[in-house]
């Protein structure tokens, strides 16, 4: 027996998965473990706020409706629409606990989610391809929005990296070191040229882009540090 | 755990356990390990064989119910130690598997993979459906598995053999290699590191590629068709395919059709080339 119980098994208490002599087992632990206790806590709160949100489609069609008319409609002369963009099919398990210290963080993303997918060229809530707007140069406020979003999301799972980064080994944390400092330089990039071409379709895709895969390894970080 | 337990949990408190028990038609594997080695090999028998090499403190428990087998190690304290493990199990199995510092490889199964570590190597053959790969500061290899392939690597290379389907992933330092690849859609992404492909492109398909720094080369066969879509602020385009332009300017998006169209392709770099052509000409760019 552990001397604490594994985070997985904690989110099945807490979604009320476990079957009823285990969830008894869990409780009796929970009652002389505050370790425990204050996980269960985070995964309840984490829980609720998800359930919160609107469903992802509503989100979708909600902000995409305030982007398309500031990028407003039609083809560029030298932009071709693509009909699919990166995306994340749903996991055939429920969320392990480092998936849902990721989506803790969801609420202040998801827009900036939307913004990238119309950079790509992909449609909101399933609409035909043939109705994506392309971008214009009236997207770029909409991106802007998105990249205060993205710093903002990135800063608290910065300063999480800073408190537990003695949690991980010294090769671990060089390497995510350089992968960020790596990241953060194609950032950088992006926005020196930004303030040059502020219009550029290229830069503001690859801006969103970069802070989505900063976004993406402090997430797998923070996950590492809670294991 | 999301069933009832009906088998005992057992409980082995060896430096090695060998064991092999009915797997009862369980559909799931999973397995969570701290460090070590993790293997996973298929054979054709409704049984599951476990075995491991691990500390005398080192405790393996088997959970199983009526559609999962789960595999832990637990020892003194929070951690489980270091556990080598080679288990056999029904080719047609789904598996899951989690470690820290461990290094992974599965072999010749026919169902569903999911392979996440740390600080490890992963390397998946075969495996239909659902293929997941990722780690922090391993490499990856994935070989002949078809169906929803993603991965993610932080600082390793990455390199997908003979596979099929969807391919979505990326790797912020390492290259990203996919060869001889029959896909429908793929979406893959670099920071620094190169990205090649190879394969035919399928009519309707869309594929994307992406680097800040990095070359992409892009290998398809004679007479592909495709609407491809190139674009780079700081870095250099060259297509060698029939009815493509001969020159492209920076900063600029351009697109052209070949071979009547087809498929979509996008690629894109910040200050890194693309090279498109076809299978043959050469070898990739650096």
């Amino acid at each position: 027996m552990n001397a604490h119980i594994e985070a997985t098994r904690l989110h099945d208490y807490v979604e009320r998965l476990l079957g009823e002599e285990e969830g008894a087992a869990v409780e009796r632990h929970l009652e002389s473990c505050d370790h425990c206790r204050d996980i269960v806590s985070e995964l309840a709160e984490l829980i609720s706020d998800l359930a919160s949100l609107p469903s992802e489609a509503s989100v979708e069609r909600d902000l995409w409706s305030g982007i398309e008319s500031r990028i407003g409609q039609g083809s560029g002369p030298d932009i071709i629409e693509l009909p699919v963009g990166r995306h994340t099919p749903p996991r055939r398990i429920s969320a392990t606990w480092g998936q849902l210290l990721a989506a803790g963080i969801v609420l202040a993303t998801v827009s900036g989610g939307t913004v990238w997918m119309a950079l790509r060229g992909d449609t909101a809530g399933g609409a035909p391809l043939a109705q994506a707007p392309s971008l214009g140069s009236a997207a770029v406020p909409a991106v802007q929005v998105a990249d205060e979003q993205y710093r903002e999301a990135i800063t608290r799972l910065e300063d999480l990296l800073d408190e537990g980064r003695h949690l991980l080994l010294p090769e671990t944390l060089a390497a995510l070191e350089r992968s960020l400092a790596a990241i953060e330089g194609a950032i950088e990039d992006a926005r020196a040229a930004l303030d040059e071409d502020p219009n550029s379709e290229l830069l503001n895709r690859l801006l969103i882009d970069h802070q989505q895969s900063k976004l993406r390894v402090l997430e797998q970080a923070a996950a590492a540090i809670r294991l | 755990m999301t069933g009832l337990l009906i088998g005992a949990a057992m409980m082995v408190a060896v430096a090695q356990t060998d064991t092999t028990f009915d797997a009862g038609g369980a559909r799931y594997f999973r397995l969570g390990s701290e460090g070590g080695e993790i293997r996973v090999e298929a054979w054709d028998r409704d049984e599951v064989r476990l075995q491991a090499d691990h500390g005398r403190r080192t405790t393996i428990e088997i959970r199983q119910d009526e559609d999962e087998i789960e595999v832990d190690s637990s020892g003194r304290g929070m951690l489980g130690g270091i556990v080598d493990y080679v288990v056999t199990l029904p080719r047609s199995m789904n598996v899951e598997l989690e470690g820290m510092f461990a290094d992974i490889t599965v072999e010749g199964m026919q169902g569903e993979v999911s392979a996440e570590t740390l600080q490890g190597d992963v390397v998946i053959r075969g495996g239909n459906g659902r293929i997941d790969a990722s780690s922090m500061t391993g490499r990856i290899r994935i070989e002949g598995a078809s169906g929803m392939i993603e991965f993610r690597s932080v600082a390793e290379d990455v390199r997908l053999v003979d596979v099929s389907g969807e391919i979505v992933g990326e790797s912020v330092g390492g290259a990203i290699v996919i060869e001889n690849a029959e896909a429908t859609s793929v979406d893959v992404g670099s920071v620094g590191g190169r990205i090649d492909f190879s394969g035919p492109l399928a009519d309707g398909g869309t594929y994307f590629f992406g680097t800040h720094g990095g070359t992409i080369n892009i290998d398809v066969p004679a007479g592909t068709g495709a609407e491809f879509s190139l674009a780079s602020q700081h870095g250099s385009i060259s297509a060698d395919l029939p009815g493509a332009p001969e020159r492209f300017e920076r900063r600029r998006r351009t697109t052209f059709s070949v071979g009547g169209g087809g498929a979509i392709v996008e690629a894109e770099t910040f200050g890194g080339r693309i090279v498109v052509r076809e299978a043959g000409s050469g070898e990739p760019d650096a």
